[in-house]
């Protein structure tokens, strides 16, 4: 039985810990305020679970010191844990990552995953060092991406895999140090947090897949999106995207972002190798709107351009 | 017609075929996040009814009476 703590929010962790607490002894879950540690409150954290809401990494520090944890775990945790931290526990830290590394290092990588036209995404658990996302590699389970999935569903695809992972690496991991994988620098790719996918616009030169797949890649219905909406603009004014289906190939109709038809539950719009259907957009304030109110509102015609 | 109520209820039901307490979903721990999404998703497609993030709170989704509520409005 070891002391194990981890550093972390979201259902994945609260999940990892009810793991944990089955075979060793759980000193504490680090988390920042309690809202998050329940996935903004969207489910319920057990009884027993008493988190210690750390803000800063100085709070963190103190709380190692003082639980002496031989294993670290950081699950979905947004905070980079510095040096003085990575010397505490003598089984080292292991940190979640929701994308196959090397390849997907960083932030949003589910989404970008998706918009990149990647068929097959990963979950990986490594050592943290004194990079990001760059420690060895324990292990790591590689999976489909549905060709209709949104970022949403891979997110939660990444947390159900991650989780049964997790199961598989425990009883090692707490005996001893493993050697892992080193990551093959040449591979990787990281992105930032501040990084947005062409800005968060959605160009109609591009091919009516790859709209496609910019569009669901940053689709996280019913949840708040809070990386980047997709938008263009229709007649000076913004237009947010949540969803759309391609209906023709090689078809025809004037030049790119033109407006081909539209009725009450669609408008058709040229892209670079045929044509797609916007089917669900909102207004400028990206509240949701029907297409009828988005056609009186944004003046849409036959020939109107998008960009 | 199958009032909302009975019909958020057969929902919950055929998803997590165990007994529950309709005035404590989340709170109770019987609902996690998951199970949120999942219903969510069902209910957009049986009742034909986005229900938007900024819904998606506790309080909307403790009770099937507040959920009914919600795809009724």
């Amino acid at each position: 039985m070891k002391k194990i703590l981890i550093i972390g929010n979201g259902k994945i962790a609260v999940d990892c810990a009810s793991i944990v607490k089955k075979e060793h002894d759980l000193v504490g879950i680090v988390t920042e305020p309690r809202a998050y540690l329940s996935g903004k409150s969207l489910s319920k954290i057990p009884e027993w679970m008493q988190p210690i809401e750390a803000h800063d990494v100085n709070k963190i520090i103190s709380v190692l010191r003082e639980l002496r944890p031989d294993i670290i775990f950081s699950i979905n945790n947004f905070q980079l844990l510095k040096d003085e931290i990575l010397s505490i526990p003598p089984l080292g830290i292991i940190n979640f990552h929701n994308g196959p590394l090397p390849r997907y290092a960083g932030l949003n990588v589910c989404s970008w995953a998706i918009i990149n036209g990647e068929t097959e995404h990963g979950v990986t658990w490594h050592y943290v060092d004194k990079g990001v996302d760059s420690g060895n590699i324990i292990a790591q389970k590689k999976f489909p991406i549905g060709e209709n999935e949104n970022a949403l569903h891979l997110i939660m695809k990444c947390i159900k895999e991650g989780i049964m992972l997790f199961s598989e690496i425990l009883p090692e991991v707490t005996t001893h140090r493993v050697k892992g994988i080193s990551q093959d620098t040449s591979q990787r790719t990281s992105y930032k947090k501040s990084e947005l996918p062409n800005n968060g616009n959605v160009s109609f030169s591009w091919d009516g897949k790859r709209v496609y797949n910019f569009i669901r890649g940053l689709n996280f219905d019913p949840l708040e999106n809070s990386f980047v909406r997709p938008h263009c603009i229709l007649n000076n004014k913004r237009l947010y995207i949540d969803e759309m289906e391609v209906i023709k190939i090689a078809a025809a109709g004037g030049t790119c972002g033109r407006i081909v038809t539209f009725d009450d539950n669609k408008i058709v719009v040229q892209v670079m190798d045929g044509q797609i259907a916007l089917k669900r957009v909102r207004d400028e304030q990206q509240r949701l709107m029907s297409m009828s109110e988005c056609v009186k509102s944004y003046n849409i015609q036959e020939g109107s351009q998008i960009t | 017609m199958m009032k909302t109520e009975e019909h958020i209820v057969s929902i919950i039901k055929k998803m997590k075929s165990s007994d529950f307490d309709e005035n404590n979903l989340i709170r109770s721990g019987f609902l996690d996040s998951f199970d949120m999404i999942k219903l969510i998703d069902i209910i957009a497609t049986e009742f034909k009814k986005n229900i938007e993030g900024k819904d998606i709170t506790e309080e909307n989704f403790n009770s099937v009476k507040r959920i009914a509520a919600l795809v009724d409005r």
